[in-house]
C-alpha cells in the first residue's frame, strides 16, 4: 500500500508540474491546485500510514497505536493556506486581463 | 591641535562651502583658511620630523574587530606629501578664486576640493593600510566630482566617469592586496607590516599581493596601459588639473610605491614590474606629448611621462633611487603645477588652448610667458632649475642599476631617449605658444591676467629657481628625511648638489638637450604621418568600447534569459529540486528495503481513479469545464485517501474546501477565455515532460522512503497529553487550537489577508457596480428550500463547531459549512451572483475574526502566561452541572468568523466580474 | 515572563487588523500606523537589549520544548527585527500620504507584511516559519499589485514562482519531519547533522529543498532572477520594505545551516553550493545592473549583488563569517532601501518619466537630491568610507581565508566595479545632463517626504559607519551565537512526557 500511496502522490505532482510549465493562467491555477493536493498527501506520509485508527482519544484508544496527529494538523493548516493562496491566484489571474496582449506588462509605477 | 587634525580639518571644512555660499561668504576663504592652518600645523612638526627624522604616531580605534583603526603617522615621507598637498593646495585655492567666475557654483567646487585635500592628507598620513584604502577611494570620489564640475559638458562627464572607473578598478585591486597583506601579517598597521616584511616577501601569495598593490598604484599614477584616463580628466577646470593631475592625486600612486617600498620592494619581481612599467610609461608619455595640440593635453602626457620616471626610479634596486624619486616627485609638482596654471591663464585670456591657434603670446603677456618658459625649462631639465637636479640623479641611478634582461644599456639609453623627447615637447610648448607671429582669430585679445591669478605661478617658479640653485639648503633635509622614511633605514651619504663634476650623467643631459632641440626642429620629417595615426581618443575609445560591450552583452543576457516568462523561473527552480533529489534520494533508495509491500485494494483503486482523472485534466485542459471536473475527481480521491488513512478532520476540511474552490473556479472560468494551445517547440515540450516526470518521481521516492522508515517523533506527547492537558479528545483539533495554536492563528491571518488582497484588487470594480438589482429572480419554492438549507447548514455548523474539540469538526470546518450554506442562499436568491451585502463590508468581519482569535492569546499574556496559552474554566452551574469553558473556544470562534467572512468576501467578488476582456474604461 | 519576544509579531498583526476595521478613515489610519511604527521601534530596541547577554526562548501556549511552538531570539534575530522596524518606519513615511490613497488596505497590508517578516525572524519552529513566510508572502503579493490598474506580468511571475516555492517548502518540511520526528528548528538542525543511515537520504533531501526555497527567497542564482523585474514594478516605497524579504531568506539560511558550514556535517555541502551560487549571483546581478533601464531595476539588480555578498561571506563558514554576513546584511538593507526611496523621489519629481534611465530627461538640478544620490551610490557601490566598505572588508576578510578565496575575492571585487559603473551611469543619466534637457514637469506629490525618508535612511547608514566599531563587536557575538550549534537539552520520549508545562 505504500507504493500505491507514493504513486498517487507522485502522479499528482507530475501532472501539476506539467500544467504549471504550460505557463498560461488557467493551467497554472489548476497546476498549483494539484501541487497543493500532492504536498498535503506528502505531509501525511511523513507520519506513516495507519488505517482506521484516527487520533481520537477516548478511553479505549492506545496512544502508541493511533495515527500521528501532527502531520494531520500540519496538513489542515496547509490546506487552509493553500486555499487562500489559490483564491488569490485566481483573482490575480482574472485581473491580469485577457491572455492575448502578452508581454505588455506595465513596467512603470502608474502615475508616479 | 597636532598633526592628526590635518585630514579632518579639510574633510570637515568640505561641509562648509555649500552652506557658506548661501550666506554669501566666499567659500574660497574657508578653503584658503584650511590650507593655511594645515600648513601651519605641519610646519610646527618640522623640528621633530624633518630635522630629527622621528615618526609621530597616533591611533584611534574605528572597527577593531576588522583591524581598521584611524592610525596616523607623520614621518619624512608623509611630511613631504603633506607639504605638497597643503602648499600647492593653498596656491590652487588662490588661483581658483580668480579663475572661476563668481557666478559659478563655487560651493560645489570648494567642497569637493577640500574633501580631496583631506583625503590626500589621509593617504599621506595613514599608518593603517585599510585606512589608506579608505582615503585612496575618497580621492577618486572627490576627483569625480571635481572633474565633472562643468557637468553640462559631455567631455567632463565622460572624463570623470573614466577616471573614476579606472582608479576605482585600481582601488579595488589595492583593497584586495591590502586584505591579503593583513591575512599574512595579521595586522594592517604599517609598523607591523614593515616588521614582518620578510614573512610577506617569502609568502606564496607575495606575487599576487604585489600585482594587486601595483595595479592600484599604476592606475592612480596613470601608468601604461592605464595612462589614457589622465588626458581626458583635463576636461576639469584648470585649477583641478594643476592640483590633482599634476601635483597630488596622481602622485598618490607613486607615494604608495614609496610606502610599500620597505615591505614589497627588493625582489626580482618588483624590479622588473616597476622598472619596465615606469620605462614604458616614460617613453610613451613623452612621445605622445610631442603630438598634443591642446596645451593641457601636452602637459597631461608630460605628466604621464614624469610619473613613469618616478615609478622607474622606485623600481631600481640602487640605494639612492628612492631619494632621486622623491626629489623628482617634489620638483615635478612644483614646475608642472605652475605650467598648468600658466596654461590656464593662457586659456583664460585667449579663449583657446589649441597650440595650432596660439602664437606670439610673449608680446602681449611677457610676464606670464617668462614664468612659463622658466617652468618649461625646468621640465626639460635645464641646469640651475630644479628639474635638472632630479634628472641628473635619475641618469646616475639608471647607470648604477642592475642590468635589465641582462643588458646594461637599456635603462640609460631609454632614459636619455625620454629626455630627448621631453626637451622636444618643452621646446614645442614654448616656441609655439609664445613666439612667432601674433595669433589671429582668437576670441579674446590676449593680455596679462589679473595680478592675483599670476601670483601662485610666480611663487612656484621662484621655488623652481631657488631649489635649482640651492637644493641642499632648501630641501636637502626634507628629502633626506623623506627618503629615510621611505626605505626605513640608513641611506648612503649623498648631497643633492648642482655640480657633481663632469660625468656621464652630465653628458646624457647635454645629449638630451641637443637631441631634443634637433628632434623639435626636424619633427615634421621625423614623424611624418605619425601624428595622424595618433589620436587622443584611442584609449578613450577602447575604454568606452569595453563598457559599451559590457552593457550590450548584459542587455543581451537579460533578453536571452526571458525573465518575463514564469516558465523560465519555474524550470530553474524545479530542475534544481530534481537534481538535489536525484543526488540524495536515489542512493538512499538502494539502501532501504521495503518493509510492507502488501497490496491494499482501497488505495490502489483510489490511485487508479486519480491517475485516470489526472490524465483527463492533462488531456482535456483545452476545455476548462471538463478539466475542472477531472481535477475535482482528483480532489475527491485525495479526500477519500485522507478519510481512509485515519484523518477524518482532513477529509472533512478537504471536502468543504474543494467545494468552495470549485465554486470559485466555476465563477472564474468564463473570464479566463479558452486556454491557448501548446506553442512550445517539441524539444522544450520533451524537457518539460521530463521535468514533470522527474519531480513526480522524486516525490514518489521521497514518499516511499518516508513510509518505509519508522521514526520516533514528538507526536507521542500530543497523543498522551491531549486529554489531560488539552481537555480534548480530538488530538488534531487540540493541536490546532492549543498545542500549535500559533500556526492556526497565522493560517487564519493568511486567509484574511488573501481576502483583503482580493477585495483591494477588485475594489474599483466593486464600487462601480454597486448592487443595484436585488430583485429575486428565483422561483419562490426554491427560495424556501434554500432557506431551509441555510438553517440546516447553520445548525450543522454550530454542531460541528462545538464538538470540534472532541470529535472531527472545529471552527474551520464549521465556518466553511456555514459559509457554503450562506453562499447557496445568495446564489439561489440571485443567480447573477450579486450578494445581499457588498463584499467589501466583509473586511470588517475579517478584522473582527483576526482580533477575536488573538483575544485569548493576548489575554493570556496579560495574565502572565505565554501568548496563546489556553485557559480552562470549570463553572459549576445550577441544574446543568459543571460546564467546561475554554479560551480556545474564543480562538476557534475567531477562526470561524474569518472563514465565513472570507468565503462571503471572495465568492461574490469573483462571481460577478465583468468579462475578462478589458472594458474601454479600464483600458483607459 | 517577558512577552517582549511575541510583540514584534503580535503588535503589527493587531495594528493591521485595526487598520482594516478602520476602513477608509484616513486620519485615524495614520495615527494607528504612526503608533504602530513607534511601538515597533521601541519593542525592537527593548528586545535587542534583552538578548544582549543571552538568547531568549519563548514557548508559545506554554508547552514544553520542543513540542510546542518556540519563539527564539538571539542577537541576530533581534538585530534583524530592529532593522525591519526601522526600515518599515522610515519607508511608511512617504507611503502614508501617497500610496495609501491609491487602493484599499495598503497600510494594513504593510503591517501584516511586517508581522510576517518579524515572525520569520523569531520563528523557532520549522512549520511556523512556513506559516510566517506565507503571511509575508500573501501580503507581498497584494502589495506588489497595489496601485496598478492591472497586475503587471512580473507580479504574476512572482506569485506563481513563490507558490511553487511554498509547495517545495512543505515537501521539505515533511521530509525533515519524517526523518527527525521534530519540527523545532534547533532540534531539527541538530538532528539533521547526525542522521542515522536509513533516514539520512531523505532527511538531507528535505534540508536541501529547504535551502532551495530559502535561496529562492533571498534571490540567489539560479533562482533569484525574478527579483529585479519584480521590484521594478513595485511602488518604490513598497520595494524599500521588500528589502526585508530577501533578508528573511538569508536569515533562514543562516539559522538552519550557519552552524554547520565549517563542520564536517553533511549539511556543510550546502555551504559549498551556496558559495558557488552566490558568486554567480554577484556577477550576474552586477551585469543586470548594467543592463537596467530604470533606477528601480538597477536597485533590484544590486540587491542580487548585495545578498550574494552576504551569502558568499556566510558560505565561508564559522562564526566570523556569520558575523560578516550579518553586518553586511544590515548595511545592504539600509543602502538598498535608501536607493529605492531615492528612486521614488526621482520618479515623483519627473512625473511621467518616472525613474526611467534611457530616454527621459534628467531631473532639474537639485543640489540636495544629487548629493543624496551620490552618497547612496557610494554606499551601494561599497566605496569608502561608508558602511558598504566596512561590510565589504568584513566579507573579503573571511573569504580570503577560504581555500578558493582568490576566486571569490575576485568575483566580489569585479561585481563591485560593475556596480560602480552602473550607478555612475545611472546618476549621469538622471542628474548630470544639460539643464536644457532637464524636465520642467511640476514636481509630483510627495517628492519632499520621499526625499526626506531617503535622507533619513541614508543617515542611518552613516550612523552604521560611524559606530561600526561597537556595532561590529556586537555583531561578532551574534556571529558566535548563530554560527555555532545551539546547546540543546535532549530529552527522551519518557522524559518529555514527564516535562512540566513552563
Amino acid at each position: 500500500m505504500e507504493l500505491a500511496f507514493s504513486l498517487l502522490t507522485g502522479a499528482i505532482t507530475a501532472a501539476g508540474v506539467a500544467l504549471l510549465l504550460r505557463g498560461d493562467r488557467f493551467r497554472v491555477v489548476l497546476g498549483i491546485g494539484l501541487l497543493g493536493y500532492a504536498a498535503n498527501l506528502f505531509i501525511m506520509a511523513s507520519g506513516g500510514m495507519l488505517v482506521g485508527r484516527p487520533p481520537l482519544m477516548d478511553v479505549t484508544t492506545d496512544p502508541a497505536r493511533a495515527a500521528d496527529p501532527l502531520p494531520q494538523a500540519l496538513v489542515l493548516t496547509a490546506i487552509v493556506i493553500g486555499f487562500g493562496m489559490l483564491a488569490w491566484l485566481i483573482a490575480l489571474a482574472l485581473r491580469a486581463g485577457a491572455e492575448t496582449p502578452e508581454g505588455k506588462p506595465s513596467s512603470k509605477e502608474p502615475g508616479s | 591641535m597636532n598633526f592628526t587634525w590635518l585630514p579632518w580639518l579639510a574633510l570637515f571644512g568640505a561641509l562648509l562651502p555649500g552652506p557658506l555660499r548661501r550666506l554669501r561668504i566666499d567659500p574660497a576663504l574657508v578653503a584658503g583658511a584650511v590650507a593655511t592652518l594645515g600648513l601651519g600645523l605641519l610646519i610646527r612638526t618640522t623640528p621633530e620630523v624633518v630635522v630629527l627624522g622621528q615618526t609621530l604616531k597616533s591611533s584611534v580605534p574605528w572597527v577593531p574587530s576588522l583591524g581598521l583603526a584611524i592610525s596616523l603617522r607623520l614621518d619624512g615621507l608623509g611630511f613631504l606629501m603633506c607639504g605638497l598637498i597643503l602648499g600647492i593646495g593653498l596656491l590652487v585655492v588662490l588661483y581658483a578664486r580668480y579663475y572661476l567666475k563668481p557666478e559659478e557654483a563655487t560651493g560645489r567646487f570648494y567642497g569637493p576640493l577640500l574633501a580631496f585635500m583631506g583625503a590626500m592628507l589621509g593617504i599621506a598620513l595613514s599608518e593603517n593600510l585599510l585606512l589608506l584604502v579608505v582615503f585612496w577611494e575618497l580621492t577618486s570620489i572627490s576627483s569625480f566630482l571635481l572633474i565633472s564640475f562643468w557637468q553640462f559638458s559631455t567631455d567632463a562627464r565622460r572624463g570623470a566617469r573614466m577616471a573614476l572607473t579606472v582608479t576605482g578598478l585600481g582601488g579595488l585591486a589595492l583593497l584586495a592586496g591590502v586584505i591579503w597583506i593583513g591575512q599574512i601579517v595579521g595586522s594592517y598597521e604599517l609598523t607591523q607590516v614593515i616588521e614582518h616584511a620578510d614573512v610577506l616577501k617569502a609568502h606564496p601569495h607575495y606575487p599576487a599581493v604585489l600585482c594587486l598593490v601595483l595595479l592600484g598604484a599604476f592606475t592612480k599614477s596613470a601608468q601604461f596601459p592605464f595612462h589614457f584616463w589622465l588626458p581626458h580628466a583635463m576636461a576639469a577646470p584648470t585649477p583641478v588639473s594643476a592640483y590633482l593631475h599634476s601635483a597630488t592625486m596622481v602622485k598618490a600612486g607613486v607615494f604608495l610605491l614609496a610606502r610599500c617600498y620597505p615591505f614589497l620592494a627588493g625582489t626580482e619581481l618588483w624590479f622588473y614590474l616597476v622598472t619596465i612599467t615606469g620605462m614604458l610609461t616614460l617613453l610613451i608619455g613623452s612621445f605622445l606629448a610631442l603630438f598634443q595640440n591642446d596645451l593641457k593635453g601636452l602637459l597631461a602626457y608630460s605628466t604621464v611621462s614624469h610619473l613613469g620616471l618616478i615609478t622607474l626610479l622606485f623600481g631600481l634596486d640602487t640605494d639612492l633611487a628612492p631619494k632621486a624619486a622623491l626629489l623628482h616627485l617634489l620638483n615635478h609638482a612644483v614646475f608642472k603645477a605652475s605650467l598648468f596654471m600658466a596654461a590656464g591663464i593662457i586659456d583664460h585670456e585667449t579663449g583657446t588652448r589649441d597650440l595650432r591657434r596660439l602664437s606670439g603670446l610673449f608680446k602681449p603677456m611677457p610676464v606670464t610667458a617668462t614664468l612659463a618658459i622658466v617652468a618649461a625649462a625646468s621640465m626639460a631639465g635645464i641646469p640651475l632649475l630644479n628639474g635638472f637636479l632630479s634628472k641628473e640623479m635619475f641618469f646616475t641611478e639608471t647607470l648604477d642599476a642592475d642590468d635589465i634582461f641582462g643588458r646594461s644599456w637599456i635603462l640609460p639609453v631609454g632614459a636619455t631617449l625620454a629626455s630627448v623627447l621631453s626637451v622636444a615637447y618643452s621646446v614645442r610648448f614654448v616656441r609655439q605658444a609664445f613666439f612667432g607671429p601674433p595669433a589671429t582669430g582668437l576670441e579674446k585679445t590676449p593680455h596679462e591676467p589679473p595680478r592675483w591669478l599670476r601670483v601662485p605661478v610666480e611663487l612656484l617658479v621662484l621655488l623652481c629657481i631657488a631649489i635649482g640653485v640651492a637644493p641642499a639648503l632648501l630641501v636637502g633635509d626634507l628629502i633626506h628625511a623623506a627618503a629615510s622614511a621611505c626605505v626605513q633605514g640608513e641611506l648612503p651619504p649623498y648631497t643633492i648638489a648642482l655640480w657633481h663634476g663632469f660625468n656621464t650623467p652630465l653628458v646624457m643631459s647635454i645629449v638630451a638637450l641637443i637631441g631634443g632641440i634637433l628632434v623639435y626642429a626636424r619633427r615634421e620629417r621625423l614623424f611624418r604621418g605619425v601624428e595622424a595615426r595618433l589620436s587622443v581618443s584611442q584609449g578613450r575609445r577602447a575604454f568606452e568600447g569595453i563598457v559599451a560591450a559590457l552593457v550590450g552583452s548584459s542587455q543581451r543576457l537579460e533578453r536571452a534569459l526571458r525573465l518575463d516568462q514564469v516558465t523560465t523561473h519555474l524550470r530553474g527552480l524545479l530542475a534544481c529540486a530534481v537534481l538535489v533529489s536525484a543526488w540524495l534520494l536515489l542512493p538512499a533508495l538502494a539502501r532501504v528495503s521495503p518493509t510492507n509491500t502488501s497490496g491494499d485494494l482501497v488505495l490502489w483503486v483510489l490511485c487508479g481513479v486519480a491517475l485516470f482523472a489526472l490524465a483527463g485534466v492533462l488531456l482535456k485542459s483545452e476545455r476548462p469545464l471538463t478539466a475542472i471536473v477531472y481535477s475535482s475527481i482528483v480532489g475527491l480521491a485525495v479526500t477519500l485517501t485522507f478519510a481512509y488513512l485515519s484523518a477524518p478532520d482532513l477529509a472533512l476540511t478537504q471536502l468543504l474546501v474543494e467545494l468552495v474552490a470549485i465554486l470559485l473556479l466555476l465563477a472564474a472560468v468564463p473570464h479566463f477565455g479558452l486556454p491557448p494551445r501548446d506553442k512550445r517547440s517539441s524539444p522544450v515540450r520533451a524537457l518539460d515532460g521530463a521535468l514533470a516526470l522527474g519531480v513526480g518521481g522524486a516525490v514518489t521516492i521521497g514518499c516511499w522512503l518516508m513510509l518505509s522508515t519508522d521514526v520516533a517523533s514528538i507526536s507521542r506527547y500530543f497523543l498522551e497529553k491531549s486529554v489531560p492537558l488539552g481537555q480534548g479528545n480530538n488530538v488534531v483539533n487540540v493541536i490546532l487550537v492549543d498545542f500549535r495554536g500559533f500556526d492556526t492563528f497565522g493560517e487564519v491571518t493568511v486567509l484574511a489577508i488573501a481576502s483583503l488582497g482580493i477585495l483591494a484588487l477588485f475594489d474599483h470594480l466593486a464600487q462601480r457596480q454597486a448592487p443595484s438589482d436585488l430583485r429575486p429572480r428565483t422561483p419562490l419554492f426554491l427560495q424556501s428550500v434554500t432557506k431551509l438549507l441555510l438553517n440546516l447548514a447553520l445548525l450543522t455548523a454550530v454542531f460541528l463547531f462545538l464538538r470540534g474539540h472532541n470529535a472531527p469538526g472545529g471552527g474551520f470546518i464549521a465556518g466553511l459549512t456555514a459559509a457554503v450554506g450562506l453562499v447557496f442562499v445568495y446564489q439561489a436568491r440571485n443567480p447573477t451572483g450579486a450578494p445581499a451585502r457588498r463584499p467589501a463590508s466583509m473586511s470588517r468581519w475579517l478584522a473582527a475574526g483576526v482580533l477575536l482569535a488573538a483575544l485569548p492569546g493576548v489575554a493570556a499574556m496579560l495574565f502572565g502566561r505565554a501568548f496563546l496559552t489556553a485557559g480552562h474554566v470549570h463553572l459549576p452551574l445550577p441544574l446543568v452541572g459543571e460546564v467546561h469553558l475554554s479560551t480556545v473556544l474564543v480562538f476557534d470562534l475567531g477562526v470561524f468568523v474569518v472563514v465565513v467572512a472570507t468565503v462571503l468576501a471572495i465568492l461574490p467578488t469573483l462571481g460577478r466580474l465583468p468579462l475578462g476582456k478589458p472594458t474601454a474604461e479600464e483600458e483607459r | 515572563m517577558s512577552h517582549l519576544i511575541a510583540l514584534p509579531f503580535v503588535l503589527p498583526l493587531l495594528a493591521g487588523a485595526v487598520l482594516v476595521a478602520l476602513g477608509e478613515r484616513a486620519r485615524a489610519s495614520r495615527w494607528v500606523t504612526g503608533l504602530a511604527s513607534i511601538l515597533g521601534l521601541v519593542v525592537a530596541a527593548l528586545l535587542l537589549r534583552q538578548v544582549h547577554d543571552s538568547p531568549i526562548s519563548y514557548q508559545l501556549g506554554s508547552w514544553p520544548w520542543p513540542v510546542g511552538i518556540e519563539l527564539y531570539a538571539d542577537r541576530t534575530s533581534a538585530a534583524l527585527v530592529l532593522l525591519s522596524a526601522v526600515v518599515a518606519a522610515v519607508a511608511t513615511l512617504p507611503a502614508v500620504g501617497y500610496d495609501a490613497g491609491r487602493g484599499r488596505h495598503f497600510l494594513a497590508l504593510l503591517q501584516f507584511q511586517l508581522a510576517g517578516i518579524n515572525g520569520s525572524f523569531l520563528a523557532g519552529d520549522l512549520f511556523n516559519l512556513f506559516v510566517c513566510f506565507e503571511i509575508l508572502l500573501i501580503s507581498s503579493y497584494a502589495l506588489l499589485v497595489h496601485g496598478h490598474e492591472r497586475p503587471p506580468r512580473a507580479a504574476i511571475v512572482y506569485t506563481v514562482l513563490n507558490l511553487t516555492g511554498s509547495t517545495l517548502f512543505l515537501i521539505g518540511v515533511a521530509l525533515v519531519y519524517g526523518a527527525t520526528g521534530t519540527l523545532n528548528l534547533a532540534d531539527v538542525t541538530a538532528r539533521l547533522a547526525d542522521l542515522p543511515a536509513d533516514t539520512r537520504g531523505f532527511g538531507l533531501a528535505g534540508a536541501w529543498l529547504l535551502a532551495l526555497v530559502f535561496a529562492l527567497k533571498s534571490a540567489l542564482l539560479p533562482l533569484g532572477l525574478w527579483l529585479p523585474s519584480t521590484y521594478a514594478v513595485a511602488s518604490p516605497t513598497v520595494a524599500a520594505i521588500f528589502m526585508l524579504l530577501t533578508k528573511v531568506g538569508v536569515y533562514a539560511l543562516m539559522r538552519l545551516y550557519g552552524p554547520w558550514l565549517d563542520s564536517s556535517a553533511p549539511l556543510a555541502s550546502v555551504g559549498q553550493a551556496l558559495g558557488v551560487a552566490a558568486a554567480a549571483s554577484a556577477l550576474v546581478g552586477a551585469l543586470l545592473a548594467l543592463a537596467s533601464r530604470s533606477l528601480r531595476q538597477l536597485a533590484g539588480s544590486l540587491v542580487l549583488v548585495s545578498v550574494a555578498t552576504a551569502l558568499m561571506a556566510l558560505s565561508a563558514g564559522g562564526e566570523r563569517a556569520a558575523a560578516a554576513a550579518l553586518f553586511y546584511t544590515l548595511h545592504s538593507t539600509l543602502a538598498a532601501a535608501s536607493l529605492f526611496l531615492v528612486a521614488a523621489c526621482v520618479a515623483r519629481l519627473r512625473g511621467k518619466a518616472g525613474d526611467d534611465l534611457t530616454t527621459s530627461p534628467p531631473v532639474t538640478w537639485r543640489g540636495g537630491l544629487v548629493l543624496l544620490y551620490f552618497g547612496i551610490a557610494v554606499l551601494v557601490a561599497g566605496l569608502p568610507p561608508l558602511s558598504g566598505f566596512i561590510g565589504k572588508v568584513g566579507a573579503l576578510e573571511v573569504l580570503a581565508r577560504t581555500p578558493n578565496g582568490a576566486a571569490l575575492v575576485g568575483v566580489l571585487l569585479t561585481a563591485s566595479l560593475l556596480g560602480l559603473i552602473a550607478t555612475v551611469r545611472a546618476g549621469n543619466a538622471l542628474f548630470l545632463r544639460s539643464p536644457a534637457e532637464a524636465s520642467r514637469a511640476p514636481a509630483g506629490s510627495g517628492a519632499r517626504t520621499t526625499g526626506g525618508a531617503a535622507a533619513l535612511m541614508f543617515g542611518l547608514s552613516v550612523l552604521l559607519t560611524v559606530f561600526a566599531g561597537p556595532i561590529r563587536e556586537w555583531v561578532d557575538v551574534a556571529g558566535t551565537q548563530i554560527g555555532s550549534p545551539r546547546q540543546l537539552r535532549s530529552l527522551s520520549q519518557a522524559e518529555l512526557l514527564e516535562e512540566p508545562r513552563p
